[in-house]
């Protein structure tokens, strides 16, 4: 993680404080936030639209944050509060096991597959954070049943690794990538409903939107 | 000049006034003929309106990304249905009926006669308000141009037959079940239940909406997006509903407000029997079941709203409401998906009622030979309804694909199939619409 990025993660941890929203609630949003995380110095006004609608915080909420995160901003690196392990400690639980093989096939793999492979892992991690039992049983039911036939192999073994990182072959075409979303979204339905399954992929729509791979496939595609 | 301008104009202002009061004095007749004119006109408008009601109520139960294809069905099922029942549906209705099971005459009718005229607009409504009852219930997954097909056959075959058996024939050629002495004063079983069981028969053929039940055998509830729609809807049709069943008035008027006040006790009666099921049963004060009970009660009055005594109105009202929550969940047990809970508060609700007047028609209580009449018509409309409508669908599968494919499903009708989205700045899928 570069320097800036992990100045980011202090900047907004020491906003987010300054809200005095618990700590289940600080802990949800610097996650949501923490996917944009980037190389790139935070935009203050973009962090706390992102928060306020996330937690769907009041006007005092949202005056503190922004001052927070303006004062915070002006600080130094050192001077900072570092971001708790309480907080801390899951996400790099997740990103090392999605992040690497993701990134790692990133240079190689067309944008389709990359975009392909993180929505399915982003939807499954959802699943896994809101129930567990739930993921558990939809990783059974993957391994059961399968999803596209063409893709067996792949989904198989994807479904051995616990619904983390797929790997998708070269070969893959855009249709199939969309099939095999499709086919996953049909079986999240099942176990989660409709609706649910519908916010989860919104979600993982918008954030993967921002990604440098979308300007070369959306992610919209796969819906 | 000023003065006289002002003097013709309050001349050719009083001009029908006075006329009305020359003939009021010479044939008292033919001012309560144009009042009975007025008031049918009058219903015939709130019956219309009730329409806006039921593209709240359903537009509101739907997901957001469904909301133009079930409003727009509801515009097209009055526009095509009320086309087919004035080419066909009137004549099988109201048409000579010798056999007592179908008119034979006055296909596409035109009327020199004020009466007869107003009387098919009327009868033009409440076909539209039949087809209009299934779009809810098949909301989300039916495709639109099959569901037009599919409402065309029930305003103009589905619902003119039954009606030609309860309400059809004149003289001595009566319709079979009126000559058994059914009773029906606006619809409960002839508008609503047949509206109820062709929605079931259609729902039988398509399926639940993918996700809706799971294999393990879970609920998924689905909520709409909009339940401030629903309320209003709601209210729009409770307001409707006086022009609905208003149209039972005598010629002289005698009983306008026994039917008026009856059918306000009907939506009363509802929402109080909601919310107590709701209350017994401690599942919480759901707005949807509520809004749902006060329609449940009010067609549950429907079949006998100017032979009710008040008391009854109410009390037949507050089993409605029941009625509508309990059979939900029935419903829902036999995995039957109703996307706004149609069948409850058409289907069950209309046979409730028409069983209702039966037991309880005013001064000749429980009487044997009429409550027997009103279990017959009660079951020939669910045989009917339901078995004609599941052929008509699933013959209408064979040759045409009734339910969109998964992929339209998640994507949103109106996307998949109108290429419009109901609230654009909400919806991210802006995809290819023909995929």
């Amino acid at each position: 993680m570069s320097n800036t990025s992990q100045l980011n993660q202090r900047i907004v941890y020491a906003g987010l404080v300054r809200t005095n929203i618990d700590r289940s609630a600080l802990k949800s949003a610097f996650e949501h936030w923490n996917k944009s995380n980037s190389e790139a110095p935070i935009d203050i006004f973009e962090v706390v639209d992102k928060v306020v609608g996330y937690l769907g915080l009041g006007v005092p909420e949202k005056k503190a944050l922004t001052l927070g995160l303006h004062t915070a901003s002006s600080e130094l690196y050192e001077d900072l509060k570092p971001v708790p392990e309480f907080i801390l400690g899951d996400l790099t639980a997740d990103t090392a096991s999605a992040a690497p093989q993701a990134s790692a096939a990133a240079p190689q793999q067309a944008a389709h597959l990359s975009i392909t492979a993180r929505y399915l892992q982003a939807v499954s991690l959802q699943i896994k954070r809101n129930d567990p039992s739930t993921h558990k049983e939809l990783v059974s039911a993957v391994a059961d049943e399968g999803l596209l036939r063409s893709l067996s192999r792949e989904v198989s073994a994807w479904a051995n690794d616990n619904l983390n990182a797929i790997n998708l072959g070269a070969s893959v075409s855009v249709e199939q990538c969309q099939e095999l979303a499709h086919e996953f979204y049909v079986m999240v339905c099942d176990f989660i409903g409709p609706v649910e399954s519908d916010i989860i992929i919104n979600n993982v729509i918008s954030d993967l939107a921002k990604s440098s791979e979308a300007r070369e496939f959306s992610p919209q595609q796969l819906l | 000049m000023r003065h006289l301008v002002k003097g013709l104009l309050i001349a050719v202002l009083a001009m029908p006034a006075l006329a009305l009061a020359q003939e009021s004095q010479a044939e008292p007749v033919g001012t309560l003929q144009i009042l009975n004119y007025l008031w049918i006109a009058i219903c015939c408008a709130l019956v219309l309106f009730m329409q806006a009601g039921f593209l709240l109520v359903e537009g509101g139960l739907v997901r957001s990304k469904n909301a133009v294809n079930v409003i727009l069905k509801n515009f097209t099922d009055v526009g095509l249905g009320t086309v087919g029942y004035w080419l066909i549906g009137f004549g099988l209705m109201y048409g000579a009926n010798e056999s007592g099971l179908i008119g034979t005459s006055l296909f596409i009718p035109t009327f020199n006669d004020t009466s007869s005229t107003l009387e098919l607009l009327y009868q033009m409504m409440f076909a539209a308000t039949a087809a209009t009852i299934m779009s809810g219930a098949v909301a989300e997954r039916f495709s639109f141009l099959p569901y037009i097909i599919g409402a065309f056959f029930v305003t103009s075959i589905i619902y003119p037959i039954f009606g030609s058996w309860a309400w059809g024939g004149s003289g001595e050629n009566l319709g079979w079940l009126r000559e058994l002495g059914f009773i029906d004063a606006a619809g409960a079983t002839v508008v609503h239940s047949i509206g109820g069981w062709c929605a079931l028969g259609a729902l039988i053929v398509i399926g639940p909406r993918t996700g809706r039940f799971s294999r393990k055998g879970d609920v998924h509830n689905i909520p709409g997006h909009s339940l401030p729609y629903v309320a209003l809807g709601g209210f729009i049709l409770w307001f409707g509903w006086f022009g609905f069943n208003g149209g039972a008035v005598n010629e002289d008027f005698s009983n306008l407000g026994q039917i008026l006040l009856n059918t306000h006790l009907g939506a009363i009666g509802g929402i109080c029997g909601a919310l107590a099921w709701l209350g017994a049963t401690k599942r919480g004060f759901l707005m949807v079941m509520i809004v749902n009970g006060c329609l449940g009660g009010l067609v549950s009055v429907t079949a006998g709203v100017d032979q009710l005594a008040p008391g009854f109105a109410l009390i037949i009202g507050i089993i409605g409401g029941i009625v509508v929550v309990a059979s939900s969940e029935v419903l829902t047990r036999f995995k039957i998906d109703d996307a706004v809970g149609a069948i409850s508060v058409h289907g069950f609700c209309g046979a409730w009622g028409t069983l209702a007047i039966g037991m309880f028609y005013q001064g000749d209580m429980f009487d044997a030979e009429r409550m027997v009449a009103q279990v017959i018509g009660v079951v020939a409309a669910l045989v009917w309804g339901l078995g004609t409508s599941f052929l008509i669908f699933s013959a209408l599968n064979k040759v045409m694909t009734l339910r969109v494919s998964t992929k339209m499903e998640q994507r949103g009708l109106d996307i998949s199939e109108h290429k419009e989205i109901g609230y654009s700045d909400f919806v991210i899928t802006h995809v290819k619409a023909d995929q």
